[in-house]
């Protein structure tokens, strides 16, 4: 058989290697290939020990995983700190931090002796900031393990934050910011973090040559006090180490690490979404390419949804050439290399739906145009079971990848452990991407991807690509001036489209009552338990009447109505103390419905604002009354309240329509209650008597 | 202790199960790791490399071609870069609805662009807007009749979708996958396809987006508008003068047609390296690889390029205007990877600006301030040539880009002058083992190690003696290798000059 040709017979050459490719012994087609059946592989599970304190009364996690077949050791060090909690008039601060570190020295050594010391043992260190963590990674020969945790320790225990090496660190991130200008991914990402969290979010802003330059050394020093200590680190090795001898050389340079305690809450990010696509362009003159780039909320890694959506991004744009925005914008259009969706994060707190594509300038409104199609056309089809299928297997296909290495599965069980995630995590994550069907599918992105509302940013040449985004969508030239929709003075827009979504402010500004039959589902450390209930509320008196069969199997029933109070128990009714009728007139006067339902009496005593995490605030005279966050739709996605001095969060997670009218129909009460709505009827009749016992 | 993290993978009939740590125990460290190196060459002189790693049961798959930009033809650079992406498009039988009206549908597509082209050269507006639809026509009609991403499909499905990757460069193309190790038998029918019989479909939509990864990478990207012109100034007549991503006028002109003769002109598989690491059985394999490939042609005689470059007579000095902030790029002719100087010079480098307290940071950032980002590498833009040694800098903010660009060379002055350390030079011997062990640890690094080193040096043991080469270094050497090249007539400066203030951002 001949598979080359000489140059002459060129002609032929294609045909006749054709023809010499088919050998009769090897299977036709893949499909005759008969691959035998995978090993099944358990990973191998880190060794779990303990960092303990000098004082011995305290201990941080110590996860060794071993692999000897190199002399090389990787070492991890995760502090729950990060770029969230810098304050929040110094941005960059958490990287200027870093440079500090790194580069700053101790009372032991100065940063120069610590980098020569690095170089002349091979020692690769990294330091970096991420939004939860500082993040200290190293690989080193076997050997140098102690010398180099030491120092990393040392370094941790009293770092200098020399002032030579933090103007150094302060220029090249000034450097850095600059130069970001020239990468229109970079603007790209930082424009979008901007539009959909809003400017004075921690999720939004960026660092500026003004916040950075700002930053004093009693900033980094105050910075490290407060969030790196042994209380606050979890430690990782793998490689070429035992147990005992890890165990032995962390005790060793950490244990001598300060308490900082507990660290405080991170914000949870509220993302925008405009109530029709709208395109911002960030100029960047000269460059013949515009890069693309959609954005909008993502959902929480243990939300019903996470599954769905992850596949249908692999459908849609996902898990390299097989998807749908490749094969149409790039195949067969040829209008850009990279182009593709998915979503980042989610582990921590909802992540963040992407979609990108860098495309020629007179190309770039063909090109946003064909991936919102393609994304948009998902959202009223159900996706044919056998691309689910095909999606499914790329995704967990690789899933093996993922541990091939001892530092991978060290990651990975270090993901688990600060994330304070069963060891289970990983598989049950697998098992639900497993049971994906094409309806949970649509579901979940009727939900969560909304037509017609979405989020683009463009960078390239303003003048030449704006005419060809007119043609597609609402265009706003970005500068440092340019109103933000999610900003403060933009709440009340936040509230009417919220009102839009919800079918207009009429309709609940005419709810006066409602009717529902719910089941808590209450998570005790002893178990679980269901309670049903019922309820009757009406707004003009707040009223509520509310029977419940209880653990026990007894049914309760409380009464609310003017003042007054009185429980209905087995043994008879009773009234109700006055404080008792002051905690439930507070719980009534709270409920998303009834907020909802004076928000659209443009009650004046209300006022409302978007706090420094984008959140909706609504406040009183006698203070706030409630914050609220809105879904990708602009629906309520959550509402916080103080309730007897305590902060109390409702998710909302599903929502529903009953005769048209929406309502929540799955939401959580704190942590451990979920309540799924099973009837829910607004401006019910009220018979007489309900609100009497 | 908390109960075990299993990770199952899915939709895979069980078979046996393996508890394991991800790599084989410790016995023998490297020359255990070299020994279990396996060498196959079919008769056709196709070269297969074997390392079999217990563990985790993957395979990584690694196909080195001694091909890149350097054998494209005049006026057809790019052209290897654009083969590449064709050898995902699949076979006659993977990808095609019907390949016998496919077939006649590609031949109408080269005949339209034939056309195309000639009204382009003489004719009028009217007849190349004729001709430019009938090539679009063209082009539909055979679109309809592709399976899309056949190919790329297969692969993904199987568990290649987070590494199915090739890249290309001057002087080599790489095609990678890493799989499920029950998946060997598919990777061997898709390579086969992949070389024996590909078709090249799509072909002209693909030079559309070959055109946009030129625009992102050259066109937009400062460092690489400045790249590419400093290889155009430093060279005058080797092919490392040409960019490998391709000119636009060329990738705006080259057809399917020579796209063919380029293949055939240079896919010999004499010319090919595979490596294939992890979980694999010698014993199995290596009957496979003879079915699969051993009744591939050995193909045409694998050529060199014989051009020689001028040595450099004087400083050449090239400023590109970009939108952007300044760089300055210095650039020295060096020799090829088998030359005597070679090891000494990368141990120079190293210890000029590889390293976190190197002689450029500490004197240019740490002390004087004169710079962002300062770094020195070789290699550009391939190394099996004579060659160029790199000293790039990013001035700090004010600094002009003089003084930066001085500074460089007095530094290099003084380190050529003295001589490193014992220190330094210990420290960067000791970093050059380290990176060694470093590109032995993933199954994807070491079968890119072993198939450069077998291609380049003829033999991958060498990948393996590198520490005894590095370990004869000494200072002498560095200053006599610095003395040799590193001087000002050999030379060529790059600039870039900022075109204007830039406006863009936020």
């Amino acid at each position: 058989m001949k598979l080359s040709r000489p140059l002459a017979a060129l002609a032929l050459c294609i045909a006749t290697l054709a023809a010499g490719a088919q050998n009769a012994e090897l299977p036709a087609s893949p499909s005759e290939i008969k691959a035998p059946s995978f090993k099944t592989f358990v990973a191998q599970p880190p060794t779990r020990l303990e960092v303990h304190s000098a004082s011995g009364d305290f201990a941080a996690p110590l996860l060794i995983i071993e692999d000897h077949q190199l002399p090389l050791v990787f070492g991890l060090l995760l502090f729950e700190a990060g770029s969230l909690r810098e304050p929040e008039d110094k941005s960059g601060l958490a990287d200027l931090y870093v440079e500090g570190l790194r580069e700053g020295g101790c009372s032991e050594f100065t940063g120069a002796e610590f980098n020569s010391w690095l170089d002349s043992h091979a020692v690769e260190l990294s330091m970096q900031m991420t939004q939860d963590h500082l993040r200290i990674s190293f690989s080193c020969l076997r050997e140098d393990l102690e010398g180099t945790l030491l120092r990393v320790g040392q370094l941790l225990r009293s770092p200098a934050f020399d002032g030579r090496a933090v103007e150094v660190g302060r220029m090249q991130i000034l450097n850095g910011i600059a130069r970001a200008k020239e990468d229109s991914a970079e603007l790209a990402t930082q424009a979008m973090n901007r539009v959909l969290f809003g400017n004075t979010s921690h999720f939004g802003r960026s660092a500026t040559a003004a916040s950075v330059s700002s930053i004093a050394i009693d900033d980094l020093k105050k910075y490290h006090d407060s969030n790196v200590g042994l209380d606050r680190v979890t430690v990782g090795i793998s490689g070429d180490v035992t147990a005992a001898m890890g165990v032995d050389i962390a005790t060793q340079a950490l244990g001598g690490l300060g308490l900082v305690g507990t660290a405080s809450a991170l914000p949870t990010p509220v993302f925008w979404s405009p109530e029709r696509t709208t395109i911002y362009v960030v100029d960047r003159p000269g460059v013949p390419q515009t890069e693309l780039l959609l954005g909008g909320i993502g959902v929480r890694i243990d939300d019903p949804s996470h599954a769905p959506l992850t596949l249908w991004s692999y459908v849609v744009g996902a898990g390299g050439m097989s998807n749908r925005i490749t094969q149409r914008v790039r195949t067969d259009l040829g209008l850009a290399y990279m182009v593709g969706c998915g979503f980042s994060g989610g582990l921590a707190r909802p992540g963040q739906f992407y979609a990108y594509c860098g495309t020629r300038n007179e190309a770039v409104g063909d090109a946003l145009s064909e991936m919102l199609e393609v994304i948009t056309a998902t959202g009223s089809e159900i996706i044919p079971k056998e691309e689910l299928n095909a999606a499914r297997a790329r995704l967990l296909g690789s899933q093996v990848f993922r541990y091939d290495s001892a530092d991978e599965q060290l990651e990975r069980a270090m993901t688990l452990q600060v994330n304070a995630l069963p060891s289970t995590f990983w598989e049950t994550n697998l098992d639900r991407l497993r049971q994906v069907t094409p309806s949970s599918v649509a579901m979940a992105v009727r939900n969560h991807i909304p037509p017609a509302r979405f989020l683009c940013v463009a960078v390239g040449p303003a003048d030449e690509i704006i005419p060809y985004l007119e043609t597609v969508a609402n265009v706003v030239l970005l500068s440092e001036d340019t109103p933000i929709a999610n900003s403060s003075k933009d709440a009340q827009q936040a509230i009417d489209t919220m009102f839009t979504v919800l079918g207009g402010k009429e309709r609940w500004r005419d709810l006066t009552s409602v009717y529902t039959e719910q089941v808590a589902k209450i998570t005790y450390k002893a178990g679980t338990a269901e309670v049903p209930v019922l309820q009757w509320r009406t707004f003009e008196p707040l009223q509520i009447r509310m029977r419940q069969r209880m653990m026990s199997g007894l049914f309760f029933t409380n009464v609310i109505s003017k003042g007054e109070g009185w429980l209905q128990a087995p043994s008879g009714v009773s009234s109700v103390s006055a404080d008792s009728i002051q905690v439930w007139k507070t719980q009534m006067q709270r409920w998303i419905y009834y907020t909802l339902h004076r928000l659209a009496q443009d009650e004046s005593s209300i006022t409302v604002s978007i706090d420094s995490e984008g959140r909706i605030v609504l406040t009183e005279d006698s203070g706030q009354l409630c914050w609220i966050t809105l879904d990708s739709l602009g629906r309520p996605a959550s509402m916080g309240v103080e309730e007897r001095g305590a902060s109390k969060v409702y998710t909302y997670e599903e929502w529903s329509e009953a005769d048209g009218f929406p309502y929540i129909s799955r939401f959580k009460e704190g942590e451990n209650q979920t309540i799924e709505v099973s009837k829910f009827v607004p401006n019910v009749e009220i018979e007489e008597g309900t609100f009497s016992l | 202790m908390i109960s075990l993290p299993t990770v199952f993978i899915a939709g895979l009939l069980l078979a046996t199960t393996v508890t394991t740590a991800p790599q084989s125990p410790p016995e023998g460290g490297l020359e255990k790791l070299e020994a279990s190196v396996i060498e196959h060459q079919l008769e056709n002189g196709w070269t297969f490399l074997i390392v079999p790693r217990a563990g985790v049961p993957v395979v990584s798959f690694h196909t080195y071609i001694d091909v890149g930009g350097i054998f494209e033809d005049p006026g057809a650079t790019g052209m290897a870069h654009m083969f590449e992406h064709m050898a995902f498009k699949g076979s006659r039988r993977l990808g095609s609805k019907d390949w016998s009206l496919e077939k006649r549908a590609l031949s109408d597509v080269d005949k339209a662009y034939a056309g195309l082209e000639a009204v382009r050269l003489a004719g009028s507006a009217g007849a190349i807007s004729q001709a430019e639809a009938r090539f679009t026509s063209a082009q539909d009609r055979a679109a309809r009749l592709v399976q899309p991403e056949a190919f790329s499909k297969l692969l993904e499905e199987a568990g290649g979708s987070g590494s199915l990757n090739a890249s290309t460069s001057a002087e080599e193309t790489n095609y990678v996958v890493s799989l499920p190790s029950n998946r060997l038998e598919l990777w061997c029918w898709l390579e086969r396809e992949r070389f024996a019989d590909p078709v090249l479909r799509e072909f002209y939509k693909e030079r559309d987006a070959v055109l946009e990864e030129r625009r992102m990478r050259v066109e937009s990207d400062p460092f690489g508008a400045l790249i590419e012109q400093l290889l155009g100034t430093a060279f005058t007549k080797h092919p490392y003068r040409r960019p490998v991503i391709g000119y636009a006028e060329d990738l705006t002109r080259f057809s399917r047609t020579q796209a063919e003769e380029f293949y055939a002109k240079n896919y010999g598989v004499r010319r090919f390296t595979t490596a294939i690491v992890g979980d694999v059985d010698p014993k199995t394999l290596v009957p496979m690889l003879e079915s699969y490939f051993g009744d591939f042609e050995p193909g045409p005689e694998p050529t060199t390029v014989d051009i020689v470059e001028p040595t450099q007579e004087a400083e050449r000095r090239v400023e590109v205007e970009f939108p952007a902030m300044p760089i300055v790029i210095a650039a020295w002719h060096i020799p090829g990877k088998s030359h005597a100087d070679t090891t000494s010079l990368e141990i120079g480098l190293s210890i000029l600006g590889q390293a976190q307290a190197s002689r450029l940071n500490e004197s240019l950032i740490r002390n004087r301030g004169l710079g962002a980002e300062i770094g020195s590498f070789s290699g550009l833009p391939g190394d099996r040539y004579p060659n160029l040694a790199v000293v790039y800098g990013i001035p700090a903010p004010g600094v002009p880009i003089e003084s930066l660009e001085a500074g460089i060379f007095e530094v290099m002055t003084k380190l050529q002058a003295d001589g490193p350390t014992d220190e330094e030079l210990a420290g960067a011997k000791t970093r050059a083992r380290a990176n060694l062990l470093r590109g032995l640890a993933s199954n994807e690094d070491l079968a890119a190690s072993l198939c450069e080193w077998k291609s380049k040096s003829g033999d991958w043991h060498n990948l393996f003696r590198q520490t005894e080469v590095v370990a004869a270094v000494t200072a002498k050497d560095i200053q006599r290798v610095f003395a040799k090249y590193f001087t000002k007539d050999n030379r060529t400066i790059a600039t870039l000059v900022p075109l204007q203030e830039t406006t863009g951002g936020l």
